[in-house]
């Protein structure tokens, strides 16, 4: 008789059905070749959990096994379900009980096809011992180990034998679990008894077996299908070398190593058919080799089922496996057939896994919110997940394969790549970026990898987990538009989502005309000598402008981001300016803390759209850009950033301690491109007159005499000086003495005058200065003028013209464009985030508090309640300027600052307005009074001017910021600010520079750091942001990671958000144009949470935005009694509820107790009014149990009874009745009394 | 069950004297329910099988302690949270004319200064009243020979402790539609453990004759409930002698939560005053210790 052909089996099982006894991917996979081929009815098991699940879509029929999760082992429970369902074939699918011989065995006791191996045929290939023992015998070459199970001493005898590694192996175990690796006999005793007791756990069979440890190697495995005829097929090799943990994570057909040869395939090929034939095993099966580098292959183990990583050898030959195995199964011939079966692709798969790999692989169960699968040529996706889907704990974390094929290996990875990218997530971590790291390193590509390739190399773990740009911002507008402000900019609360909003910000950009875009600026670029000869010989007024800095960071908020830069950045670059001051200062912390820029980025981008001006920016001497004064090492690294990015750096030390500055000017003059420009912090004081100030130009030469190695009069041309009046203290009259005696003594050097609005004499002081021969002035666009900033160029520059008839050559015309481009910008930036104070302050001539900081204070002091304190405290500055003698710049500005607060307010606390004027009176009296003529009195009074001061001020007088210029105060001042232990004080200061003591950083440890915080490698300016300010930098590192580059959203968006209904359109950093529209903003529900739903592009999606606090506890509200209602039993009074006597469908009595409540050591007995059973029981104790009590109110229902039904009489029955007119028990038939 | 009735001894109320019985608050409630027992009755019991404190606490009850039970009403000084910390008062009272200095512990523990320390005085006696069917019963237990085994502390259990009838030991289930309740977190014994017990008689005076000390309470509970209307809050002045640690820094702790201020005194509603910084806020639960 002719062999059962595959069509015969068609025929047999049309209309029948097949159970798959598995779940999720295998599951659903088989139940797709059952409906393919077969026209037959696939069948589905499913526990509770599986029930909806994505792959349980595609069965016909579920089996349902019930709550218990595990029920997929319940072999007995499954095949009585499948008798009953009269069910032909089971397919026992991977995992689970699939290899478990009994499955079999109970099948054909049940006389239904197992699709699988016959029970004698797995037990003999399954059992990893037998399997050895059939393949010694066969002379397949097996991994050198023990013969069968063995205990401890044997496993010792053969390390004797075999040497070290070896590994303890689970004999009932597979699928690479249970593997125990020792590289040290001493550990033997303590794995063997761990590896004996997880084998029983997990498989039932606690023997333990002894192989070597192989090094080195690669696992390559042999698919077979063989039929009861004795035909065998086996297919190309398949790769599983790239494993973790000793589990599969990528498989590829054919191995892309170089050492897989054809001689090597044939081999395995052959011992797989010998072996398989020597049992008679017709279905599937594996065999599984290790091969070292030199290729000698060893036999591991033989797995007796449908595999993982089946579908990349279906891809490979275009087949499908499991639709031959279950033909098999039920005895059709094999059709394949070594001549007519060839391979055609290549084919690699990933699996993506529900775990996150940068946090060792931890499983994530949980929603998935978004779900985009790959597709297109080459891609084949076999999944259990989809949008909207919880993935369970329950079972194991594979939520989806990924097979990608093509005709060579190249294209193959191609497609894989892509189909990685293509593929989105969401919700939950998953393992795809890990493979995208993987399919790019070139090691895996060339197959040049062992087992030990993802152990060994862990920066495979370092990757950014990012979702698109797109959605990553449209969160970000989400949030923004849920909350009604931006929370990043630092400004609090500035508005609500009601407030009423300026509205789509779409500014007018006026064209620059291409022949104005063409003139090159006249200012040489490269060579800072020939920069300073030119502006020496020029004989005109230059400008530099600071509209990008100082005059707009002087509030945290209303620092232009780069969005806005950009606008405005091409129309000054026109105006002919000598310099753009664009970075520096505060401007490059708030950049990070509160624009979530990239400073140096953003300084990269200003020479790209800005290119033909140079480019200035402002830093501290010891500090430079960050917050604490900085070792060498840090400064060279920080230094060298800037000069990429800047040509004109301005340096300034508070107590103009010159020493301090010598770090950072080594660095900038050691490049010729860049100039360094020392600046002078003034005031105009007692003391800090012209001479004084000639004295510190002095030092300024002499230290950058010694760094270029020439004369002062050399050092003198090729630096710039800077005259920095942060407050307008120095009035005109001042500046012209300062400036012609400053040029008398050094005509060759450039000076660089920087002057603020704040006393209202901007211009005349300018004007003096420029008239007295200053080079340079700071000044800005009008429309962007308030101030505590710089004044308006054009006023400036009609004043210097036509008022003192200086030559100036700026494009006028350029300015206007420029202003009138700020113009549109400046409503939003005053809108939200203008400082408190804006007006004028001519007095700080007198109290010497620079401009940003006169708004600043002011706020303070009214949020603090102190309003009524401040021309106190301005006068207390007046006053302490003259006793502690420093300048009035960052951090100086803030420690008198706080000083004054802190002196004014203690006084106040202690006694009052009387002690604050008394206060002020002493601190008058000692300025105004030689020391000699001072009474005991004051002297005494003196020491409580500065008792209540802080520490930093307590650090400046011991000279850890650096030499105070005019010396050390007066001693009583120490007796004032350390108490009784002013002496020492006196004792421990230093006049040294700070800078001098300190260690460099190491820089090595920081990047471990910063990388292990990041979970990757920072790049160079992340780096150098991290080392300046950490804490901001990691702010905006992640901020960019979390929501993308939000300079690409609209202006009024970042501010303002979108009111639902609203769209907004932006372009993503790639370019891409996107479309966004807010659909609606719910309302915030008791936990604070609105949610926003919005299309992005073509895409809806929602998000949930803590916009609130959470309002109450959430609790259901209590329900009361009804007084009139005997069958509603109340709380008698508040208090505790502690024993609960009834539970629903007791039957009570009048008078019994049903609960009771205690308050303050009196119980109160609750008792039933009527006879009834009890219907609901509201809330229960048992405090004796559990001490617990439960809190009642008075009135409160905790007990609902209802009438007493009937019962049926009839002892075998009791049934209650709840029917009323009824003579019979419907239960039991028995007549009712 | 009634071995004998002494008219006298309470004045115009009876006072019934038994052997031993599970709990005087049982037995009084038996005979108020047979209309046997008037206001300000009382009964007073040898010993106590199944005496009980708080929440079925076990009370110890050896024979040569005072154990009774006296029917009150419920209104006047003993209406509402007030009845239990007025009649500690006023079992305070009476102890201190017999030479015991002895103080209430809010609510009404009676105790004694003790070898422990200020911190945790020795426990003489407590109260525990019962609102059943209608009858307010207070029943009284003092060591007046013997120091009684102290309660189990707040979370300790008591092995033999009644199942009163008809009622299941296990907590009923709730039905699908009540709401779930969320239990507050049992109260932790290390920060609150019981008092070590103390008895009259290892004081200095005379210990009084059971049935004397029985009724001069029962004539200082009526005198009190009787006099009430003509200077209701006269009895805090009083109160504020014999509460223990008034004026001191004390920890209430009520479930979970912990108060700590000065206790400043009680109102007339009993309710604990603690002073923890501004004004003093009312407690009518949790238990009190010295901080």
């Amino acid at each position: 008789m002719a062999n059962k052909t595959f069509i015969d089996v068609q025929n047999a099982l049309r209309g029948k059905t097949i159970l798959v006894a598995n779940r999720g991917i295998p599951a659903r996979r088989i139940c797709r070749s059952i409906r393919e081929r077969f026209d037959a009815v696939a069948a589905m098991t499913a526990t509770d959990v599986d029930k909806t699940a994505p792959a349980a879509s595609t069965a016909q029929e579920l089996i349902l096994l019930g709550p218990e999760p595990r029920a997929y082992l319940d072999i007995d429970g499954i095949i009585a379900k499948a008798v009953r369902r009269g069910v032909v074939g089971v397919h026992p699918g991977w995992g689970f009980a699939s290899e478990d011989t009994r499955f079999p065995q109970r099948c054909k006791e049940a006389g239904i096809t197992f699709i699988g191996a016959s029970a004698e045929a797995m037990n003999l290939l399954g059992n990893k011992v037998q399997a050895r023992g059939i393949a010694k015998r066969l002379g397949i070459p097996v991994v050198p180990g023990s013969e069968g199970a063995v205990d401890v001493p044997t496993a010792r005898a053969l390390i004797k034998e075999m040497g070290l590694p070896i590994m303890l192996k689970a004999e009932g175990g597979g699928g690479g679990r249970g593997i125990f690796a020792i590289h040290d006999e001493k550990e033997l005793e303590d794995a063997f008894f761990k590896a004996s007791t997880m084998a029983q756990a997990s498989f039932g069979n606690p023997r333990i077996f002894v192989e070597k440890l192989l090094d080195h190697v690669r696992h390559i495995e042999i698919q077979v299908i063989a039929d009861i005829y004795g035909n065998v097929f086996a297919f190309d090799e398949r790769d599983c070398t790239v494993q973790r943990n000793h589990q599969k994570l990528i498989e590829i057909t054919p191995s892309p190593w170089r050492g897989m040869s054809r001689n090597l395939r044939e081999r395995l090929k052959d011992y797989a058919r010998r072996l398989v034939r020597a049992v008679g095993y017709h279905s599937l099966a594996t065999v599984e080799f290790l091969v070292t580098p030199d290729g000698s292959p060893y036999l591991i183990e033989v797995n007796t089922r449908l595999q993982v990583e089946h579908g990349i050898t279906e891809c490979r030959y275009g087949i499908d496996l499991v639709e031959e195995q279950i033909a098999v199964a039920f005895g059709a011939e094999l059709r394949y057939r070594e001549e007519t079966l060839r391979p055609g692709y290549c084919s690699l798969q990933v699996r993506i896994n529900c775990e996150d790999p940068q946090n060792d692989f931890q499983p994530n169960a949980g929603l998935i919110t978004r779900y985009v699968s790959p597709g297109g040529p080459g891609v084949r996706l076999d999944s259990n997940i989809s949008a909207g889907y919880d993935f369970p704990s329950n079972y194991d974390s594979a939520g989806a394969l990924l097979i990608a094929y093509a005709h060579d290996w190249e294209k193959a990875l191609g497609i894989m790549d892509r189909a990685l990218r293509e593929y989105i997530v969401g919700g939950i971590k998953t393992t795809i970026p890990f493979f995208r790291q993987i399919i790019r390193h070139p090691d895996f590509r060339v197959g040049e990898i062992d087992t030990n390739f993802i152990a060994d190399n862990p920066e495979l773990r370092l990757y950014s987990d990012f979702a698109p740009e797109a959605e990553r911002l449209s969160r970000l507008i989400a949030e923004i538009s849920a909350k009604g402000y931006n929370p990043y900019v630092q400004l609090g609360e500035y508005r609500s989502a009601t407030a009423p909003r300026l509205g789509a910000f779409e500014p007018v950009l006026p064209r620059i005309p291409s022949s104005l875009r063409r003139q090159p600026s006249p200012y040489p670029r490269g060579d800072r000598k020939a920069l300073l000869d030119y502006i020496r010989d020029s004989g005109m007024v230059h400008f530099c402008d600071t509209t990008p800095r100082d005059i707009t960071q002087s509030n945290t908020g209303n620092r232009f981001r780069l969005a806005e830069d950009r606008l405005i950045g091409p129309y000054l670059d026109n105006v002919g300016y000598f310099s753009i001051e664009n970075g520096g200062g505060a401007h490059f912390h708030v950049a990070m803390m509160a624009n979530m820029t990239y400073p140096f980025t953003e300084a990269a981008e200003w020479n790209a759209f800005a290119p033909k001006t140079l480019k200035q920016l402002l830093v501290r001497s010891t500090n430079v850009l960050g917050y604490t004064p900085q070792p060498r090492n840090l400064m060279r690294k920080t230094g060298e950033m800037i000069c990429d990015h800047y040509h004109v750096v301005r340096c300034f030390d508070f107590l103009n301690h010159i020493e301090n500055m010598r770090p950072i000017a080594e660095v900038v003059m050691s490049r010729p491109e860049c100039v360094f420009q020392p600046a002078i912090s003034l005031s105009y004081a007692k003391g800090f007159d012209v001479p004084h100030y000639v004295g510190v130009t002095e030092d300024i030469l002499a230290v950058t005499a010694s760094i270029l190695g020439t004369s002062q009069e050399m050092a003198s041309r090729e630096i710039i000086l800077g005259l920095k009046d942060m407050a307008g203290a120095c009035p005109p009259h001042y500046m012209t003495e300062l400036v012609t005696a400053l040029r008398k003594r050094w005509p060759a050097m450039v000076l660089h005058y920087h002057r603020h609005y704040t006393d209202g004499l901007f211009i005349p002081a300018c004007g003096a200065a420029a008239k007295a021969g200053a080079h340079i002035l700071d000044v800005a666009l009008g429309s962007s003028v308030r101030t505590y900033g710089q004044g308006d160029v054009l006023a400036t520059v009609a004043y210097l013209e036509e008022e003192l008839g200086l030559k100036c050559t700026l494009n006028k015309e350029a300015i206007r464009a420029a202003n009138f481009v700020c113009k549109q910008i400046m409503p939003y930036y005053d809108r939200y985030c203008s400082p408190y104070f804006q007006g004028t302050d001519y007095d700080a001539t007198l109290h010497g508090m620079p401009g940003g900081a006169t708004s600043s204070s002011q706020e303070g002091a009214m949020k603090q309640g102190y309003i009524n304190l401040l021309p106190y405290m301005l006068k207390f500055l007046e006053g302490t300027r003259q006793v502690i003698r420093y300048h009035d710049v960052t951090p100086g500005s803030q420690i008198t600052w706080n000083t004054a607060f802190l002196a004014v307010t203690g006084a106040w606390k202690r006694g009052g307005e009387e002690e604050v004027k008394y206060l002020l009176e002493v601190l008058s009296h000692v300025t105004r009074t030689p020391e000699e003529e001072l009474s005991p009195e004051m002297r005494q009074a003196r020491l409580s001017i500065y008792r209540d001061c802080n520490d930093a001020l307590r650090n400046l007088l011991l000279g850890k910021f650096g030499k105070l210029p005019l010396g050390f105060p007066a001693d009583w001042v120490y007796e004032s600010a350390f108490g009784s232990d002013w002496r020492r004080a006196i004792a421990s200061r230093t006049e040294a520079s700070p800078l001098e003591t300190l260690v460099d950083v190491d820089l090595d440890a920081e990047m471990e750091t910063c990388t292990s915080i990041l979970k990757r490698r920072p790049n160079d300016e992340e780096f150098v942001l991290y080392l300046n300010h950490p804490a901001d930098a990691l702010k905006v590192i992640q901020f960019r990671a979390r929501y993308g580059d939000a300079n690409n959203l609209p202006l009024n968006v970042w501010f303002e958000g979108l009111k639902p209904g609203e769209e907004v359109n932006f372009y993503g950093s790639n370019g891409k144009p996107h479309h966004m529209a807010l659909l609606s903003v719910s309302r915030p529900n008791d936990m604070g949470v609105s949610v926003c739903r919005y299309a992005m592009d073509s895409e809806i999606m929602s998000l949930e935005v803590q916009v609130a606090q959470p309002v109450g506890t959430g609790k259901a509200p209590t329900a009361m009694a009804d007084p009139g209602d005997p069958y509603q039993v109340a709380s008698p009074s508040t208090g505790d509820l502690w024993v609960m006597y009834v539970h629903p469908g007791d039957i009570v009595k009048a008078g019994e107790e049903l609960f009771n409540v205690s308050i303050m050591k009196q119980e109160k007995a609750v008792l039933a009014q009527v006879d009834g059973i009890v219907k609901r029981v509201l809330k229960t104790a048992d405090f004796k149990e559990n001490k617990q009590m439960v809190s009642v109110k008075e009135g409160e229902l905790i007990v609902e009874l209802g009438p007493v039904p009937k019962m049926c009489h009839n002892a075998s029955c009791g049934r209650h009745i709840a029917l009323d007119d009824i003579d019979y028990c419907p239960y039991c038939g028995t007549p009712l009394a | 069950m009634v071995a004998a009735q002494f008219p006298d001894a309470g004045g115009e109320f009876p006072l019934l004297c038994l052997g031993e019985v599970t709990s005087v608050l049982d037995s009084a409630l038996d005979l108020a329910k047979g209309g046997k027992l008037p206001l300000f009755g009382a009964v007073l019991a040898d010993s106590q099988t199944m005496g009980r404190g708080q929440m079925r606490r076990r009370w110890h009850s050896p024979p040569g302690n005072l154990h009774l039970g006296v029917r009150l009403p419920a209104d006047g000084i003993f209406a509402g949270t007030a009845a239990s910390v007025r009649i500690g008062i006023v079992l305070a009272e009476v102890l201190g004319e017999f030479g015991f200095d002895v103080r209430v512990k809010w609510p009404n523990d009676l105790v004694v200064p003790s070898a422990d320390g200020p911190g945790i005085p020795g426990k003489v006696g407590g109260v525990l009243l019962e609102d059943r069917g209608g009858a307010l019963l207070a029943g009284i237990g003092i060591n007046l020979l013997h120091a009684a085994l102290p309660d189990p502390a707040p979370d300790g259990t008591s092995p033999d402790a009644s199942i009163p009838p008809g009622g299941s030991p296990f907590p009923p289930p709730l039905l699908p539609d009540a709401p779930p309740d969320p239990l507050p977190a049992a109260p932790t014994a290390d920060d609150h453990p019981a008092l070590p017990p103390a008895s009259l008689a290892s004081l200095g005076p005379e210990v009084p004759e059971r049935i004397i000390l029985c009724g001069s309470i029962v004539k200082a509970l009526n005198s009190a409930y009787s006099l009430e209307t003509a200077l209701p809050d006269q009895w805090l002045l009083r109160a504020r002698r014999l509460l223990l640690w008034l004026g001191e820094t004390v920890v209430l702790a009520d479930g979970p939560e912990r108060v700590r201020g000065r206790l400043s005194g009680v109102t007339r509603e009993g309710a604990l005053l603690i002073d923890a910084g501004g004004t003093p806020r009312e407690f009518t639960g949790g238990t009190l210790r010295k901080e």
